[in-house]
């Protein structure tokens, strides 16, 4: 019976080519406006590390000013942000398996062929815990140990692409390269790796590629490295030396601890408040004890990583994806109605009802499949425009995976079959005899 | 083969109801050729489209092939047309953009029988219509005598008991009409049952008996003496 | 033509009517809406900045090594920029306006931290700034060449300046009743700088802040590894002296690495990236629905034009002449989008309400739903009148013609 369907829905589509046509096209472009938008928002709002989310946690203290909190609109918040006295004592003294303090920096690289011009490159300032914390993924070597955190060893870690710049792709673990001026041994090189959103750091930017190159904070000092990211601050201190902008109130380093059972999350909460009241002896922290810790997504959420115009857009791509299909009700009815003769001869030589709706969605399921492909290739082009007139957003958050080809294959046929089940519906409805005589 | 007995139907509009047949009492046999006649209006239409199935009636009994089908849904309804009965319409209902194969084949893929006994039923069909070297032409190739033949052979191929036809030759010339009813004989002498409506008391009378419809009663019934027989 | 036969004929087509008045509905609230926004970003876009941003380059610059000279080397680079032929004014400053990267402070009147001190933008540079930027110095005077004084990290003490600029935006916050010129204001430390001039108008680096036009200009030299410069050339100068200006730079000691040089103009462009995105994708999906609904309306009317030949037929027969023929059509088509038009107000007005709450964007003006309805009427009416030509096209002698 389905081959004879099929047969007759070709047939069918066939018959009104522009109707059938206009239908497709309806489809395809509702489905390509709303499945583009909300590829957008599925990737922002996407979970970076699913294997881990609940275990990484992102720590706040609450160092800020006495007379004012952090955020005057929401006063419950603590400083997004540490200090650097503060990053480095709980790094140095929590419970927690693993920890890491880093900010954004930015660093001269003089390359291994001395004829090429010394150029700047993004990177991380870490401890070596960031690359097993966050699955890092290592295409040579490997990160380095937290014995040369300890000893502040001149050691780097690579992303691919530098990797591919300097080496031409080759191994350059063991190599020498000189960064500011200081001769640093390559540990590793990171395979090609691009969390979106780039949940580490939502502060500067959640939608950007990876550091090009990973140091150990621990020569913050030593290499005097100031951050290239967002930093707060609400104490007037005069700050003249690299001693003073240390020993400091402002906030520029991001804080993350991997607390894989809820003990863990608990004593680590009561080891920070312990360090916030032993700070308080020490005239610091004069706010009531605000310390928190976020797991991957209430961070996302917190930090509200997805842009508010993604979800204006998703919300009225969807409104356009109906203005789609109520045409393509419309349109349906109207083919459904010049075929209800044909209809009624077969009801009449015996066809059931069903089989009569079976035949109708057949013909509309091909229209609605057909629909998700031009809107599928839609999507695709209209991902690839939007993220041609936006500069440098890593490329996978414009990636059709495969959730969203299924949801447009599916949206598309559902679209079509409920667009196609009224008029499918009442044109069998018509007795057999109806539409016989009146020719 | 065909009992009614008291069927009624009425047409409700919002304002009005019409009374289309008004408890009709009828019995056909096996075999025999039934010609219903009378003036527009009559309910004549109404009571093929109800012997037909193809409507519900609002009260009396209807058997068919000694079933009762009074009280049967729409699917079981459906079942029936497509294995027991042959329709044969006035504007012949022909699909446009099907060849004749495909045509004849439209009730028969509702039996879910097989391509190839399929096959073999559609071409003797046409075959038995003389239109055998037709079978992949549209139907706007053919005069309106062979388009008929068509919705015939598409008849036939069911093997179905017993044909319904509504003015079968109502829209051919008096030379295809003649070719159309000669073969409508044919197929009633080699045993099926056929009830043709017509307002045309030409063709009634090649019919074996004629029923007269009047406001929805038979007001008259009689059996045509044949032909073959007053000649002997 | 009258209304009551046109509106009993569609009373017979309930549903495709309904329809087709609930696609208008629809398209009625998206186009409103995203129209709405893409006025609101178009007018963030075009905000003066009170600068001459066509005319401006920016450089930045990072000197490399632990014998680097900041002071001589930013010294060199402006005497070299200011002597190029085409250059009107350069000068060194610690962060662009406008470019999305900046620093802000907090500033009071009176000295006691439990007031709420005014934020503003600070930039620190010298006396040529004002010059460089464009901007417009309405009252008070630009620094003097000895208030400019270099800071060189680790060596030098920060020093609190005596005098600063403010834009007037600024001096209306910090001085809402007073005039602010002559006037101190206390840092976060509570030392004080005097407010010795007023720039009528001047953006500041983030776009989106509401605060964008509250900025202060405090004389000084950061003179840090990293240095930026702002060059303005003279008008149609500006990208001739570009790779000119690269050259020189790159040129002057190789000891070091040109971060970036780039217009002004790129830089806000980069700053206001996602606003456009934003109103290209709404103009697009506006562009894309009126498309649709254009289509189906033809699609639709044909169908109906069709379905209704004999009747067209029977019409002409009787007397209608091609002019009827196309009015009744007209006149249907607008009933349907009149209909819709209406039901589509209050879904605009729903969709606002979402906007409105759920994005803090601001309310709708009522004109956009007004003006909404004029285009749908004139889109529809287009589109509906290829099919009502069409229509007029019909013979009356398909009357009598038998199918």
């Amino acid at each position: 019976m389905m081959t004879y369907y099929l047969q007759n829905a070709l047939r069918g589509i066939k018959r009104s080519p522009g109707l059938s046509l206009l239908v497709v096209a309806a489809i395809a472009i509702g489905i390509g406006v709303s499945i583009t938008m909300l590829t957008v928002y599925h990737l922002m709002s996407s979970n970076p590390v699913p294997e881990k989310s609940e275990q990484l946690f992102r720590v706040q203290v609450d160092s800020w000013d006495p007379l004012r909190p952090f955020d005057d609109d929401r006063p419950e918040r603590a400083p997004h942000q540490m200090t650097w006295r503060d990053a480095m004592a709980i790094l140095e003294q929590a419970p927690a398996p693993r920890q890491v303090a880093m900010f954004e920096a930015l660093v001269i690289i003089q390359p291994p062929d001395a004829q090429q011009l010394p150029f700047e490159a993004t990177t991380r300032m870490a401890n070596g815990d960031f690359f097993p914390m966050f699955n890092v993924p290592f295409l040579y070597g490997g990160g380095w140990s937290r014995h040369e955190d300890e000893a502040a060893t001149q050691v780097a870690v690579l992303s691919r692409t530098l990797n591919d710049k300097l080496y031409g792709g080759d191994n350059s673990v063991g190599k020498k390269l000189v960064i500011n001026d200081r001769v640093f041994t390559i540990t590793g090189v990171m395979n090609s790796w691009s969390p979106v959103p780039r949940f580490y750091d939502v502060i500067n930017s959640p939608f950007q590629e990876v550091s090009e190159i990973f140091l150990p904070v621990a020569l913050t000092p030593g290499m005097e490295m100031r951050s290239a990211g967002s930093d707060w601050g609400w104490k007037a201190e005069r700050i003249n030396t690299f001693e003073d902008w240390l020993a400091s109130e402002s906030a520029w380093l991001q804080f993350w601890a991997e607390l894989p059972t809820s003990a863990d999350q608990r004593t680590y909460l009561s080891f920070l408040d312990a360090y916030a009241n032993e700070q308080k002896l020490l005239g610091r922290f004069q706010r009531p004890i605000n310390n928190h810790i976020h797991d991957v997504m209430a961070w996302m959420a917190y930090m509200e990583v997805v842009e508010e115009d993604v979800a204006v857009l998703v919300g009225l791509g969807f409104l356009f994806l109906l203005v789609c299909l109520l045409s393509s009700v419309a349109l349906l009815l109207t083919k459904f109605n010049g075929m209800s003769a044909e209809m009624s001869l077969r009801r009449a030589l015996g066809a059931t009802r069903m089989q009569i709706v079976g035949q109708n969605l057949t013909e509309v399921s091909i229209i609605g499949l057909t629909g998700g492909v031009f809107g599928l290739l839609f999507t695709m082009l209209s991902l690839y425009g939007i993220k041609s007139m936006i500069s440098r957003v890593p490329d996978a958050l414009f990636r059709l995976d495969g959730t969203m080809i299924a949801a447009a294959i599916g949206l598309s046929v559902l679209a079509a079959v409920l667009a196609g089940l009224y008029p499918a519906i009442r044109a069998c409805t018509l007795t057999p005899a109806q539409q016989l005589k009146t020719q | 083969m065909l009992e009614m007995r008291g069927i009624k139907k009425f047409y409700r509009t919002e304002q009005i109801q019409t009374r289309a047949l008004a408890g009709l009492d009828l019995s056909i046999d096996e075999g025999e050729f039934v010609a219903v006649t009378g003036p527009s209006g009559s309910g004549k239409t109404t009571f093929l489209n109800i012997a037909g199935l193809l409507e519900t009636f609002d009260e009396g009994r209807y058997l068919l092939d000694g079933e009762d089908i009074t009280h049967l849904g729409d699917n079981a309804r459906s079942v029936i047309r497509n294995r027991k009965i042959g329709f044969i319409f006035q504007s012949f209902n022909l699909i446009p953009d099907l060849d004749l194969f495909d045509n004849v084949d439209v009730p028969l893929r509702y039996r879910g029988l097989s391509a190839s006994d399929r096959r073999q039923r559609i071409e003797s069909a046409l075959e038995r219509v003389g239109l055998a070297s037709r079978i992949r032409h549209l139907p706007s190739q053919l005069s309106g005598g062979q388009q008929q033949r068509v919705a015939i052979a598409r008849a036939l191929a069911g093997e179905p008991r017993f044909l319904l036809a509504d003015e079968p030759t109502g829209n051919l010339d008096s030379k295809m009409a003649e070719q159309v009813m000669d073969l409508l004989q044919e197929i009633n002498q080699a045993g099926t049952t056929i009830v043709m409506v017509t307002h045309d008391p030409g063709l009634a009378a090649r019919a074996g008996k004629n029923i007269r419809l009047l406001d929805g009663l038979i007001e008259d019934q009689q059996i045509v003496i044949d032909k073959a027989v007053l000649a002997s | 033509m009258e209304f009551g036969p046109v509106i009993r004929a569609l009373r017979h087509h309930k549903t495709g009517t309904l329809l087709a008045a609930l696609q208008i509905a629809v398209s009625l609230a998206i186009i409103v809406n995203a129209s709405f926004i893409i006025k609101q970003r178009a007018d963030k876009i075009s905000r003066p900045t009170g600068m001459d941003t066509d005319n401006i380059i920016v450089v930045s610059i990072r000197g490399v090594g632990e014998n680097y000279d900041t002071v001589a080397n930013i010294t060199a680079d402006l005497n070299l920029l200011r002597n190029l032929p085409g250059v009107v004014d350069a000068a060194p400053i610690n962060q662009v306006p406008l470019s999305g990267s900046g620093s802000s402070t907090g500033l009071r009147t009176i000295a006691d931290e439990n007031v709420q001190a005014i934020s503003t933008a600070r930039y620190q540079t010298d006396e040529h700034s004002m010059n460089t930027l464009g901007v417009n110095l309405i009252r008070g005077r630009n620094f003097y060449p000895e208030e400019i004084e270099p800071f060189i990290p680790g060596k030098t003490e920060r020093k609190t300046p005596a005098v600063i600029v403010v834009t007037q935006a600024l001096a209306d916050s910090l001085y809402p009743d007073d005039d602010a010129l002559g006037k101190p204001v206390y840092w976060g430390d509570m030392s004080s700088s005097t407010i010795v001039g007023i720039i009528d108008h001047m953006q500041g680096s983030w776009v989106s802040w509401d605060g964008l036009d509250r900025n202060m200009i405090h004389p000084g030299i950061q003179a840090d590894t990293f240095v930026r410069y702002i060059i303005r050339t003279e008008p149609g100068e500006r990208d001739r002296l570009l790779p000119i200006i690269e050259e020189r730079l790159t040129e002057r000691n190789r000891q070091r690495v040109l971060r970036y040089i780039r217009t002004h103009e790129e830089l806000i462009q980069r700053s206001y990236e996602l606003d456009r995105v934003m109103a290209r994708v709404l103009l697009i999906i506006i562009s894309l629905l009126i498309a649709i609904t254009a289509l189906v309306i033809v699609g639709l009317a044909s169908y109906f034009v069709s379905q209704r030949t004999r009747q067209i037929g029977t019409r002409r027969a009787l007397g209608a002449t091609r002019a009827d023929i196309i009015r009744y059509f007209l006149l249907e088509n607008w009933l349907i989008t009149t209909l819709g038009a209406v039901a589509g107000c209050v879904l605009t007005v729903l969709v606002a309400y979402w906007l409105e709450t759920s994005f803090e964007l601001p309310r709708l003006d009522w004109r956009y739903p007004v003006a909404g309805v004029v285009v749908l009427w004139i889109i529809s009416q287009a589109a509906a009148w290829v099919p009502a030509w069409r229509a007029a096209q019909i013979p009356p002698a398909i009357a009598t013609r038998n199918v």
